[in-house]
């Protein structure tokens, strides 16, 4: 058995809430008066998921854990899950496209194309 | 920058229309739903490539960064349409039709839950590997000539489980695998609790990095636990010739780094414990014993840090989830199933053991009377 099942479908489902991320991103930073409400619908949804552990699906446990090993190499000093409940907060009170949260956002979809980069460099390699 | 983007886009965007033609017209037939797949994502990929170079979105520099990385993923997906699906079919072999026939009957005695099978080719320059995204599983050249390892078909049949949506029939599994990684996070967060407390938090670092990689190893467990229940000791026999043959240190403990696959010891004492929920004791027995041989003239052994990422209390609950898991998709298992191939991967195996000499002659019997039945 190789790696390569194991890897595509983290480059894959990996890859597709990054999409979600860009989307909403490149929605934001082009005016962030104008997001669709599907594109702010989806991310909200999507941080609403992330937040609730017991109820999440699979797959988006499987993000979730990507995600959170991700902050906290990169915070540090802050738990993964508060910086997360703040990010869904800033969205529960139409603040998704202030600065802070598009940066947030930011780093989240850093995480998730990391994880392609990675996933797609291992299915090359796999053993 | 941007100008050069968008040259990358157009290029991008005809290498994609080029990739098109190599498709055979019409594919050979086992091929046909991946050439389908493929045109489908190739099509998906050029409206995207489209909308980044014109969208008035794209075109602000504050988008430049977000717009370079959808490009990257873009070519990225194209690249593994190109050197795996697309090759598959236009590098066709004899020795697909026969792989195709097998994976199809072994997907009709188990029962698979999804319902279509996955295009197999004997297009793998790595032993065996699954491509979900394209229903595709490729195996080495040579491997319908042998049927020592194919077991590990079982394995690879699994992956798919973890990722199909909207199935009611499929969910109760990926819920099973699901649940088992909230019992495996509790655990790693308790310990890494006590040794803040009791051990000024020394092995937090290596607590952290086995919960992290538990969430993948539980699936390779879980293929593993689909694999024994569908084919049998079989599948416990491939185990350790795989390891035998290409393992490195079957205890191996990654300490710092991500891992996908568990070690082979782990791997073996859950399939044992599988095989025991079975009453396959005989088989269990057996396996065990030729395992605790191949370890004795094998390179590493046990350290302490394995019992550590692998406890074996996780281990038996691992087996324990995993094997109601499969039970909640209700595929045909063994003991009960009857099937062609299953009964050949098992016989072959006791041939194997009964006269190690004689069995290359006996499986080029059977591997001719495999491939000359009507199993499509």
């Amino acid at each position: 058995m190789s790696d390569v099942g194991l890897n595509s479908n983290i480059y894959d489902i990996s890859s597709k809430y990054l999409t979600i991320l860009n989307r909403f991103l490149v929605e934001a930073n082009y005016d962030s008066t104008t997001v669709s409400s599907d594109a702010m619908k989806e991310v909200q949804m999507f941080l609403h998921q992330l937040s609730t552990p017991l109820s999440m699906s699979f797959q988006i446990q499987m993000v979730s854990q990507i995600i959170h090993t991700y902050l906290k190499e990169y915070l540090r000093n802050q738990p993964s899950e508060v910086f997360l409940q703040h990010l869904m907060l800033s969205f529960d009170n139409q603040m998704g496209t202030s600065p802070e949260a598009l940066k947030q956002l930011a780093l989240l979809a850093e995480a998730l194309n990391e994880e392609c980069d990675n996933a797609f460099s291992r299915m090359r390699v796999s053993r | 920058m941007q100008h050069y983007l968008e040259a990358i886009i157009t290029e991008t965007i005809e290498r994609a229309k080029r990739l098109k033609t190599r498709l055979p017209t019409p594919p050979p037939i086992h091929f046909q739903v991946l050439a389908q797949t493929c045109l489908m994502l190739i099509d998906k990929h050029i409206s995207f490539l489209n909308l980044l170079y014109s969208a008035p979105e794209y075109q602000v520099n504050l988008n430049q960064s977000n717009r370079l990385r959808v490009l990257k993923t873009i070519v990225k997906d194209l690249d593994i349409i190109e050197n795996v699906a697309v090759s598959a079919i236009s590098r066709l072999h004899k020795d697909d039709t026969k792989i195709n026939k097998v994976v199809q009957q072994i997907c009709k005695e188990i029962d698979y839950p999804i319902p279509v099978p996955p295009t197999a080719s004997a297009l793998s320059t790595n032993y065996y590997q699954i491509y979900p995204q394209f229903n595709l599983l490729c195996v080495p050249l040579l491997e319908c000539d042998f049927l020592l390892h194919l077991p590990d078909l079982y394995h690879e049949l699994a992956h798919p489980l973890f990722w199909t949506e909207n199935d009611s029939r499929i969910g109760p599994f990926q819920d099973r695998a699901k649940e088992f990684y909230d019992i495996v996070s509790e655990y790693f967060d308790r310990v890494t609790l006590e040794d803040q407390r009791n051990n000024r938090g020394n092995m937090v670092v290596n607590y952290n990095v086995w919960k992290s990689n538990w969430a993948n190893w539980r699936i390779e467990f879980f293929c593993d636990i689909f694999g024994v229940c569908t084919a049998g000791p079989a599948y416990g026999w491939a185990h350790l010739h795989l390891t035998t043959k290409r393992g490195s240190n079957p205890f191996e403990v990654p300490l710092y780094s991500k891992s996908t696959h568990p070690n082979d010891e782990a791997r073996m004492q859950v399939i044992l414990n599988v095989l025991e929920y079975m009453h396959l004791t005989d088989a269990k027995e057996s396996i065990e014993k030729r395992w605790k041989e191949m370890q004795g003239i094998t390179a590493g052994q046990k350290n302490s840090l394995y019992d550590f990422a692998y406890p074996a209390d996780l281990l038996k609950e691992c087996a324990f989830h995993g094997f109601r898991a499969v039970g909640d998709i209700q595929c045909n298992i063994a003991p009960n199933q009857t099937g062609v191939i299953f009964r050949t991967l098992n016989e072959a195996w006791d041939q194997y053991w009964a006269d190690p000499t004689s069995f290359s002659t006996w499986e080029r019997k059977k591997v001719k009377e495999l491939h000359s039945m009507d199993i499509h």
